[in-house]
């Protein structure tokens, strides 16, 4: 005698592995970009990346990238999907809002009061105190630190994050299992056990590309990491630098952008002026960072 | 949405294997407090003493019980929830203890009044509740199932 099938106690339940197997499997087609894949979740938005794969593709991408991340020596990671529990609304805010995003370490962090300091990777030492100072009172006053772990601005920003006591977030251009410049990683380390490193980066796409194409997901995930924070804090940034495609995210995000006096007096630099004119904040003394910042309850003002 | 367990949570569970299927609202992280995250909170208002009941912080709990089953009734499947039997995780307490606390099946009850829940797993000694030991109970030792569920079946489902 047939029997019935048993009734599917959910409509629908999101497996982070599987998601993550049909996000790799996009991106292996090489005409995927952050913004075609954004453009495609605005078209179809109760869809999943699974929903535009098939199951054995992704499932063999789950397989691959799972093992990937293993051989890399990544035994734990986790997955967040866009709709699931615990992936944050504020990442819609992004431009090209990313589906699924890889993270190191203690998730929970997304959820404190941050603040992004960014900045050029070859910085002045006058700008490298400036962070280590703002960095310091910023954590005194209950924000989390998040940065992209480059050289220069970011790492020094990380590092005064923990030296100080306060916690940190490295929103990597690489994906979890790479590390750049390799000179940061033991911070990285640090940070994915201690704190949080998040990627959108796909691994395979990423291990089949070279150096130059790799390139351009760096500052795909400012974009991210503006989302993320309530601010965006430009210590010091060339003419071309990425930090500034943060800091026209930030604007268009909505979220505080300031940028320090001494970029203003730079005769050199033409977008502090114009980022100022579009809505960016001066900062001439800390106070003008903390009066346009949110108070929150971990703050010691 | 709700999450499904597949094998990148499996080792953090154990006893669970490949064939159960298992889904979740939220992660909890223990040991970090109540301020932590938004699962977090639900799960400390949800975990309030009943001894509570009566005093202005108690409403935390109720609403934290509303929340939960609002949550749980987008996402269940309608016809599971009509022909379904909701079986709740037993509290850490024994019925007749002046602390049990039928949470689970209050949430359930939200997710529809008419839901066919039935307390079938239940404690036969009072242990520390799980958010508050450092290892989880012995479950094995200190529950029971009932072997009679038409004690705590629903008589309109008869």
């Amino acid at each position: 005698m047939a029997t019935a099938a048993p009734l599917p106690p959910t409509l629908r339940a999101i497996s982070p592995l599987k998601e993550m197997g049909a996000y790799e499997a996009l991106w292996a087609k090489s005409e995927t970009t952050f913004k075609s894949l954004a453009q495609k979740f605005r078209e179809f938005p109760d869809r999943l990346p699974s929903d535009f794969v098939a199951e054995y593709e992704a499932d063999y991408f789950a397989r691959l990238v799972l093992g990937m991340l293993r051989e890399s020596g990544i035994a734990q990671f986790g997955i967040r999907v866009h709709r699931a529990g615990e992936y944050p609304h504020k990442f819609r805010d992004a431009e090209d809002p990313v589906e699924v995003l890889y993270y190191r370490g203690w998730w929970d962090l997304v959820e404190t009061p941050s603040v992004a300091v960014v900045g050029t990777r070859e910085p002045s030492p006058q700008a490298i105190e400036n962070t280590s100072r703002i960095v310091k009172l910023l954590v005194n006053d209950g924000y989390t630190i998040a940065s992209g772990l480059a050289r220069g601005i970011d790492t020094a920003a990380h590092k005064a994050a923990i030296e100080s006591g306060g916690k940190t977030i490295a929103v990597i251009g690489t994906p979890l299992n790479r590390i750049y410049p390799k000179e940061n990683s033991l911070l990285q380390e640090n940070i994915a056990e201690k704190f949080l490193v998040i990627s959108q980066v796909p691994v395979f796409r990423y291990s089949k590309q070279t150096y130059t194409r790799n390139r351009t997901f760096f500052p795909e995930r400012n974009k991210t990491m503006s989302a993320l924070t309530e601010a965006t804090i430009i210590v010091e940034a060339g003419r071309t630098s990425g930090t500034l495609i943060q800091a026209r995210a930030a604007l268009l995000q909505r979220r505080k952008l300031f940028i320090l006096e001494s970029s203003f007096r730079n005769p050199a630099l033409t977008w502090p002026a114009e980022l100022e004119s579009m809505g960016a904040i001066r900062v001439r003394t800390y106070e003008d960072i903390r009066k346009n910042l949110r108070p929150h309850a971990d703050s010691n003002r | 949405m709700l999450t499904r367990i597949d094998d990148l949570h499996r080792p953090d569970h154990y006893r669970l294997d490949p064939t159960d299927e298992c889904f979740f609202i939220g992660e909890y992280t223990a040991g970090r407090g109540f301020a932590h995250s938004t699962t977090n909170q639900l799960i400390y208002n949800l975990k309030k003493t009943v001894d509570r009941r009566g005093t202005p912080e108690y409403w935390h709990k109720e609403e934290a019980i509303r929340r939960a089953g609002r949550a749980l009734s987008l996402f269940l499947n309608p016809e599971f929830v009509r022909h379904g039997t909701f079986v709740p995780v037993p509290p850490s307490c024994v019925p007749d203890d002046p602390l049990y606390d039928d949470r689970i099946t209050q949430v359930i009850r939200q997710i529809d009044p008419n839901v066919d829940a039935r307390e079938i797993v239940r404690q036969i000694v009072s242990t520390p509740g799980a958010h508050l030991v450092q290892v989880g109970p012995a479950l094995r030792s200190s529950t029971t199932t009932m072997k009679s569920w038409n004690r705590w079946s629903n008589p309109s489902r008869q």
